[in-house]
C-alpha cells in the first residue's frame, strides 16, 4: 500500500503543480506566436538530400530554404530567398543566381555558393545513393555523373582512347536492362558459379561493378561478353584503368553544370530548356547543406553522420532545430541569423506526429492544435457542418488512379482497360464514398497553370459495354479472373469495394480484393503481380512533366509494365521547345497518346482537406501545399 | 536459491538468442525490404542503399554482423528513420514504462480488490455484478474505449486532455485503457485463486476453530489466494508494455508499442531486432521476478 | 424412502450448470446469437452485406435496413450478422487449433516428465517472451501469402466458393492466432497432468505395469475433459478480441469478409457522426463475450468440485 500512497502525493502535487503553472492551452501558444502542426509520422531524417517525403518537406521547409521562396498567395510568383535575384539567358538553359549578401547559417556562418556546389555534389554523388537525385538531372552532366556513367570520364574523354571511341562504344559499359538485378541481391560475387557470374556482369555493366568483380575480370576477361572485334590489350588496359578508378569520385571529370562563379554568384548549365526553374529551386532537393558542418561530422559521401542530430542541425531559413524528441515532437526556434528575419511573425514552430486521424482530429477540437495534417473523410462533412471556419477543402496538386498490370495477357488488351475505365463512376465515388470535395479526374495531369487538363475520360457505361464487347469477354465475363490489389490503409477497403461493386454490376465482372499491408503491396505492385492496383501520385513541382515523366520505359515508378515509344518521343521533343505555350502543347499531345492507350484508370485530383484553427493569418490555399512558415502569423 | 536464479538467467539468454534468430529470420521471409518504397529507386541506388544499410551480403553473413555488432554494443541503425536503434529505444522506453506501470497500478488496484470481495461474496450480488464490470472489460476492445473515454471523459474533467504526452495528467486515460482488460482478467484470476483457498481443509479447520474471519483471510487465505495472480501480473505487465499500440496511437503516447508495429510494417529490421532484445530482456527478468516473489509466497515450492 | 443414485461427473455439472442462473441464461443466449449469425443470413429475410447503396449510405433504420445502412449503403444488420459468422468462426477455429497443440503438449511434458519437462516448458516460457503482436502480424503475412499462392490449386481441390474462402482468407488468422494462442492450454494440461499422475490409482496403473498410451488415454486424459472445456469457453472470446485488434492493425480478416473488429473499428471512426455504426456492433460483440466468459466461469464452477463445495 505504501506506493500507492507514493503515487497519490505525487498526484497531489503535480496537482497543484499545474494549477499554479500558467494555461498551457493553444491560446497561450498563439500569444507566444508558437505555430503547432499535426505532421502525420515521425519522419524518416532531417537530411533534405536524404528524404523522400511530404512530411519531412514539411519540417525541412521551414528549416531551410532554396534559391527562390513561394509567394504566401500567387504560386506563379518567385520571391528572393537564398537568392536575392537571378537571370536567365533567352533559351532558359543558363541561369545566374546572386545569394544574399547577408545570407547565413543558423550558427553564423556566411552562406555562400561553396554551399551549393557541395550540396549538389553530395546529392547527385553516385555513392551517397539519394534517392530523389534525379530531381537534379535537369542540370547538364548530373545525370551522368549520378548514375556513374563512367565510361564517359575513363574512355571517350581519355586521350588515350578518344581516337577509338567510336569502336569501344559497343561495350556493355552500363549494364543490360534485362538482367533482372535483384536476384544477386544478398550474395557474393565470389559465390556465383561462371554462368551466373557472366550474367551478373552483364546486368551490372563496367561502371557498376565493385572491386571484388572487376579484380575476378582481370583474371579472365572472357567472362565478360565485350563487343566482338576488341583486342586482348585493349581489354586490359581498359580493365585496369577502371580498377584504378574504382570507387573514386567523378566529379571533377564532370563537368556538372553548377560552378561557383564568386562566393555570391551562382552559374547553373541545364541540359535542355527549363523555363520553371524556379519552382525546383523551392523543392527540398535543391536546396544547400552547411557544408562546414556536414564535413565535420563526416565526409562529403557519407550518410547518416550526426550532422542532423539537434544539437547539430544548422540551416538557413527562417527557423532552427530546437527539440527533437523520437515520435513525440519536434521544436524550431526562430533563427536569429536568418536574413530576411524581420518578416518571420513566428517564434517558433511544433510539428507533432500524430498518426491516427480521429486523435488528431480530437486534438483539434480540443485546443490543442493550430493545423490538422488531414481529416478523416468520416470526419469531412461533420466538420464542416459544425466548425465551418476551419474545415478547409483545397486543391491539391495529386492525381489518384488504378494502375492495370499491361503484363497480364488479359490487361494487354486495351479495349478491356478501357472497358474497366468507362465503367468507373469516380463521381459516385467521390460523392459517396471519398466526400472530400475531390475532382473527377479526366486525365493523368490535374489542371495547373497554363496547361489544361484533358476531357477524355468520363463515366459512360454504355460505351463500357462496347469496349468490352470488343474483347475475348464480350459474352463471358464472369471468367474474367482479375485481382484489385489495395492497401491496408484507413478508407482503402472502402474504396476496392466500391469499385467492385461496380464493375460487376456495369460489367458483369467480379474482381477480387486483395488487400495488403503497405510493404507487401508496394513490392507486389513493383514485381508485377497484381491485376489492377491502386495507386497515386503528388507532384513535386507544378509542372506537367512530374506526372508524365514516370510512365517512361524502365522508370522505376511506373509499375504498369506499360511503355510507348510514340509517348516517349514526345516528351523528349517537349524538352527542347523554350517556347512555355508550345512545350504545354507538345505535352498534352503526349497525354493523349497515353490517355489513348489507358494503362491506367485515372479516378480523382486530390484535394487536401484539413482544419485550420482562426488564429493562424496569411495561410492561403497552395496547390502543393507548401504555405511558406515566413509569412505566416497567429493572433487572437 | 542462487543457484536457481543463475540457472533461470542462463535459460533466459537461450531465450534470447532463440528470439533474436526467430525475428532475424521471419522478418526476412516476407515480402518487402527496408528499402521499399512508395518512390521507386533506380537499381543503382537501391544496390548503393542496400551497401550503406549492409544488406548486400548473404542473410548468414548478416546475420553474422548483427551478433558481431551486438557484443560491441551496436544495435545498428533504423533504415527507415535513419537513427540510431539505441536512441529511439532510449527515448521511448520510459515513457513505455511509466504507461506500464501505471496501467499496472490501475489494473491492481481495481482488479484484485474486486476479485477478493467477489470470492469473499460468493454467489451473491457483489459477486456477480464484480464479475459482471470484470467481463465488460474484457469483452470492448481497447480501440473502442480509448475513443469514448477522450469523446466524454477528457472533453469533460478538467486538466485531462484527448490526447497528448505532458505532464502527469496525461497518464490518466491511457492507463485506464490500457489497464482494463488486465483488470479484468486480475480480478477473475483473483476470484478464482481465492474460491480455491477458502475451500481449502486448513482454513475450513480454522473456521471451526473460530479464528475471526479477517485474521483468515488476512493471515491466510489471502497469501495463498493471490499465487495465482501474482503468477499472472509477471507476464501482464511485459504484455501492457509490448502490447500498448493501440493506446499509443490513439493517445498519442511516444511510446515503444509503435515501434513493433511500425517497424514490422516498415520492414525496419534493426530496429525490431532492437525491439525484441529489449523486451526479450524484460520478460525474462518480469518472469524472474514473479517466480521469485512466488517462491517466498509458496512455501511448497520453496523445495 | 428413495435410494440415492450415484449421478455421474457430467450430469452433476449440467445440474450445478443449471443453478447457475448468469451462466445458464447466457447459455440460451449464446444458442441465440448463433442461430442468428449462422443461420438467419441463408435466409431471404436478411439482404446481402455485399449489396452496396452508394445512393442510401447512413439510412436510419427502416422496415427495409432494420438496423439502418453504413457508409456505402450495405445493410447494418446483415454485416453484423456474417461479421459474427467470422468472428465466432476464427474464435472457435482459433481455440481448437490451440486445444490441439496445447493438449498434446502439455499432456506429453506433464507425463514424461524430468528433462523432457523442463525443456518444453522452457520452449513454453520462449514462446510466452515472444512479443505475440508481432508474430501474429509476421505469421499472418507468411500463412496468407501461402495460402493465396496456392488458391488456384485450391480451387480445384474443393470446387466450393466459400469453403475456399474460408482456407484461403481465414483460415490463415485462426491458425496464427491458435499458433501463439495455445500456451496456456499446455501450461494448464500439463500441470493437470502431473498432479493427476501424482494420484493414487495412476501410480497404481503404472506399477500393474499399463502401457503408456493406456494410462495416458485411459486414466489422465478423462480428468482434463473439465479444465479443456473450461478453457475452451474462455479462450474464444480472448481470440475474437484479438482478431477484433488486428482488424485495427489492418492485419485481420480480409474483405469481403468483415468480422465484429472490422465493424467495431468502422464503428469506432464514426462515433461523432454516426454512433448508431459503434453502438449497434458493440452491443452485440460485447453480449456475445460476455456471454461467453459467464458460460466459462460457470462451467469451471460447474466442473471443478472443489470450487463448487461450497
Amino acid at each position: 500500500m505504501k506506493h500507492v500512497s507514493h503515487l497519490f502525493t505525487c498526484l497531489l502535487i503535480t496537482f497543484f503543480f499545474c494549477q499554479c503553472k500558467s494555461e498551457t492551452s493553444l491560446d497561450a501558444k498563439t500569444k507566444d506566436k508558437i505555430l503547432i502542426r499535426g505532421n502525420s509520422v515521425e519522419p524518416s531524417g532531417l537530411d533534405p538530400q536524404v528524404v523522400t517525403g511530404v512530411i519531412e518537406s514539411n519540417i525541412i521547409r521551414a528549416m531551410f530554404e532554396g534559391l527562390c521562396v513561394e509567394d504566401p498567395v500567387d504560386a506563379t510568383i518567385h520571391r528572393p530567398g537564398a537568392a536575392a535575384s537571378w537571370t536567365a539567358n533567352e533559351d532558359f538553359t543558363e541561369w545566374i543566381f546572386k545569394l544574399q549578401p547577408e545570407g547565413k547559417w543558423s550558427d553564423g556562418k556566411s552562406l555562400t555558393t561553396e554551399d551549393f556546389v557541395f550540396a549538389y555534389r553530395r546529392i547527385l554523388n553516385p555513392s551517397f545513393g539519394a534517392k530523389y537525385a534525379s530531381m537534379l538531372h535537369y542540370i547538364e552532366g548530373a545525370e551522368d555523373y549520378n548514375k556513374s556513367h563512367n565510361e564517359i570520364y575513363l574512355i571517350k574523354n581519355n586521350p588515350d582512347f578518344k581516337d577509338r571511341w567510336e569502336e569501344l562504344k559497343g561495350i556493355n559499359f552500363r549494364g543490360d536492362e534485362e538482367v533482372e538485378l535483384g536476384q544477386y541481391e544478398g550474395t557474393d560475387f565470389s559465390d556465383l558459379s561462371r554462368a551466373e557470374k557472366e550474367n551478373y556482369l552483364k546486368g551490372f555493366g563496367l561502371n557498376q561493378l565493385g572491386k571484388e568483380a572487376l579484380l575476378a575480370l582481370q583474371d579472365d576477361p572472357n567472362l565478360f561478353e565485350w563487343s566482338a572485334d576488341i583486342d586482348n590489350a585493349t581489354k586490359n588496359s581498359i580493365l585496369s584503368i577502371y580498377v584504378a578508378n574504382q570507387g573514386e569520385d567523378m566529379w571533377d571529370l564532370a563537368n556538372v553544370g553548377v560552378t561557383a562563379i564568386d562566393d555570391y554568384t551562382l552559374k547553373i548549365n541545364l541540359r535542355s530548356p527549363i523555363p520553371f526553374l524556379p519552382d525546383l529551386s523551392k523543392h527540398y532537393t535543391w536546396y544547400p547543406v552547411p557544408k562546414h558542418v556536414i564535413l565535420e561530422h563526416g565526409t562529403l559521401a557519407q550518410r547518416r553522420t550526426k550532422w542532423t542530430e539537434p544539437e547539430n542541425l544548422v540551416s538557413n531559413g527562417a527557423f532552427k532545430m530546437k527539440t527533437w524528441l523520437f515520435n513525440y515532437k519536434i521544436e524550431l526556434d526562430r533563427n536569429p541569423h536568418y536574413w530576411d528575419r524581420d518578416t518571420v511573425k513566428l517564434n517558433g514552430v511544433v510539428f507533432l506526429p500524430i498518426s491516427n486521424l480521429y486523435t488528431e482530429a480530437r486534438m483539434f477540437y480540443n485546443d490543442q492544435l493550430h493545423i490538422t495534417y488531414s481529416l478523416a473523410p468520416e470526419l469531412i462533412e461533420y466538420s464542416q457542418e459544425k466548425f465551418p471556419e476551419n474545415a478547409r477543402q483545397e486543391t491539391y496538386l495529386g492525381t489518384n488512379f488504378l494502375r492495370f498490370n499491361n503484363n497480364q495477357d488479359e490487361l494487354k488488351d486495351p479495349n478491356l482497360r478501357k472497358a474497366f475505365a468507362y465503367a468507373t463512376d469516380s463521381e459516385s465515388l467521390i460523392k459517396y464514398v471519398l466526400k472530400g470535395g475531390q475532382q473527377v479526374a479526366t486525365g493523368i495531369v490535374p489542371p495547373m497553370g497554363k496547361y489544361t487538363a484533358t476531357d477524355g475520360l468520363k463515366f459512360d457505361p454504355v460505351l463500357a459495354k462496347e469496349y468490352l464487347s470488343k474483347t475475348k469477354f464480350a459474352n463471358n465475363p464472369a471468367d474474367l479472373k482479375i485481382t484489385l490489389l489495395t492497401t491496408d490503409k484507413e478508407g482503402a477497403k472502402t474504396l476496392a469495394e466500391a469499385l467492385q461493386s461496380m464493375w460487376l454490376e456495369h460489367l458483369g465482372i467480379d474482381v477480387k480484393i486483395e488487400q495488403r499491408e503497405w510493404a507487401s503491396y508496394l513490392t507486389r505492385m513493383s514485381k508485377l503481380d497484381y491485376g489492377i492496383a491502386t495507386g497515386g501520385w503528388v507532384g513535386d513541382y507544378p509542372d506537367p512533366t512530374t506526372f508524365l515523366d514516370i510512365w517512361k520505359k524502365g522508370d522505376g515508378n511506373n509499375r504498369t509494365g506499360w511503355s510507348s515509344k510514340a509517348y516517349e518521343d514526345k516528351l523528349g521533343e517537349a524538352a527542347l521547345i523554350k517556347d512555355p505555350l508550345e512545350r504545354i502543347k507538345v505535352l498534352q499531345q503526349a497525354e493523349a497518346i497515353y490517355m489513348e492507350e489507358m494503362p491506367i484508370i485515372p479516378l480523382y485530383w486530390y484535394t487536401s482537406n484539413y482544419l485550420l484553427h482562426k488564429s493562424v493569418k496569411n495561410w492561403e490555399p497552395m496547390i502543393l501545399n507548401n504555405q511558406p512558415y515566413k509569412f505566416i502569423d497567429l493572433e487572437n | 536459491m542462487l543457484k536457481t536464479i543463475i540457472d533461470r538467467l542462463l535459460q533466459g539468454v537461450v531465450v534470447i538468442i532463440c528470439l533474436l534468430t526467430l525475428t532475424f529470420f521471419l522478418i526476412r521471409m516476407i515480402p518487402g525490404d527496408p528499402l521499399t518504397d512508395e518512390k521507386a529507386m533506380s537499381p543503382q541506388v537501391r544496390a548503393q542503399n542496400m551497401k550503406i544499410f549492409h544488406l548486400d551480403k548473404s542473410k548468414t553473413v548478416q546475420y553474422g554482423y548483427y551478433w558481431k555488432n551486438l557484443f560491441q554494443g551496436e544495435m545498428g541503425m533504423s533504415s527507415k528513420k535513419e537513427q540510431p536503434v539505441s536512441k529511439i529505444i532510449k527515448q521511448s522506453f520510459p515513457v513505455s514504462v511509466i504507461l506500464g506501470v501505471c496501467g499496472m497500478i490501475i489494473a491492481v488496484l481495481i482488479g484484485i480488490p474486486a476479485g477478493i470481495i467477489a470470492a469473499l461474496k460468493h454467489n451473491s450480488l457483489i459477486d456477480n455484478g464484480a464479475m459482471f464490470f470484470a467481463m465488460l472489460g474484457i469483452s470492448i476492445p481497447s480501440f473502442v474505449i480509448g475513443p469514448l473515454l477522450a469523446k466524454f471523459v477528457a472533453t469533460e474533467v478538467p486538466y485531462l486532455k484527448v490526447a497528448g504526452w505532458g505532464d502527469p495528467f496525461d497518464w490518466i486515460l491511457p492507463s485506464i485503457t490500457l489497464g482494463l482488460g488486465t483488470a479484468a482478467y486480475l480480478a477473475r484470476i483473483t476470484r478464482a485463486g481465492m474460491l480455491d483457498i477458502l475451500s481449502q481443509d486448513f482454513i475450513r479447520t480454522a473456521q471451526a476453530k473460530g479464528v475471526s474471519q479477517t485474521s483468515i483471510i488476512v493471515k491466510h487465505a489471502l497469501k495463498g489466494g493471490l499465487v495465482p495472480a501474482i503468477a499472472f501480473i509477471g507476464p501482464a505487465f511485459a504484455m501492457l508494455i509490448t502490447g500498448s499500440f493501440v493506446v499509443e496511437t490513439i493517445f498519442q503516447v511516444p511510446g515503444m508499442g509503435q515501434h513493433f508495429v511500425n517497424a514490422t510494417n516498415d520492414r525496419d529490421y534493426f530496429l525490431l531486432q532492437g525491439m525484441v532484445l529489449l523486451f526479450g530482456i524484460l520478460i525474462v527478468m518480469v518472469n524472474l521476478a514473479a517466480d521469485i516473489l512466488l517462491t517466498y509466497l509458496n512455501p511448497r515450492l520453496r523445495s | 424412502m428413495e435410494i440415492e443414485q450415484g449421478n455421474s461427473l457430467w450430469s452433476d455439472a449440467w445440474l450445478r450448470l443449471k443453478k447457475n442462473r448468469m451462466a445458464f441464461i447466457s447459455l440460451w443466449v449464446l444458442v441465440i446469437i448463433f442461430i442468428l449469425c449462422f443461420i438467419l443470413p441463408m435466409t431471404p429475410l436478411i439482404k446481402s452485406a455485399r449489396d452496396t447503396d452508394l445512393s442510401n449510405t447512413f439510412a436510419a433504420p427502416s422496415a427495409e435496413h432494420l438496423l439502418g445502412t453504413d457508409q456505402i449503403g450495405r445493410d447494418l444488420l446483415s454485416r453484423v450478422l456474417t461479421g459474427g459468422q467470422i468472428s465466432l468462426l476464427v474464435g472457435l477455429i482459433a481455440t481448437v487449433i490451440s486445444i490441439i497443440i496445447g493438449v498434446s503438449y502439455g499432456a506429453i511434458s506433464g507425463y514424461k516428465g524430468g528433462k523432457t519437462d523442463t525443456v518444453l516448458m522452457r520452449i513454453v516460457d520462449v514462446l510466452y517472451g515472444l512479443p505475440s503482436l508481432i508474430l501474429v502480424i509476421l505469421f499472418s503475412i507468411v500463412i496468407s501469402t501461402v495460402a493465396k499462392d496456392n488458391e488456384e490449386y485450391l480451387q480445384d481441390l474443393l470446387r466450393s466458393k466459400a469453403l475456399v474462402n474460408l482456407v484461403v482468407n481465414i483460415l490463415p488468422l485462426c491458425l496464427t492466432i491458435g499458433i501463439l494462442g495455445w500456451y496456456t492450454m499446455a501450461r494448464v494440461v500439463r500441470s493437470q497432468v502431473m498432479s493427476t499422475k501424482k494420484l493414487e490409482y495412476v501410480e497404481a496403473a503404472v506399477s500393474l505395469g499399463l502401457t503408456h498410451k493406456n494410462i495416458l488415454f485411459k486414466q489422465i486424459l478423462p480428468n482434463l475433459l473439465g479444465p479443456i472445456i473450461v478453457y475452451t469457453t474462455l479462450t474464444i472470446p480472448g481470440f475474437i478480441l484479438t482478431e477484433a485488434t488486428l482488424s485495427f492493425l489492418g492485419v485481420g480478416v480480409q474483405p469481403p469478409n468483415s468480422s465484429w473488429g472490422i465493424l467495431l473499428n468502422e464503428g469506432a471512426n464514426f462515433m461523432e457522426t454516426q454512433p448508431r455504426l459503434l453502438i449497434i456492433p458493440s452491443l452485440v460483440f460485447g453480449i456475445t463475450l460476455l456471454c461467453l466468459n459467464f458460460l466459462g466461469d460457470g462451467l469451471r464452477d460447474a466442473l471443478d468440485p472443489k470450487a463448487s463445495k461450497d
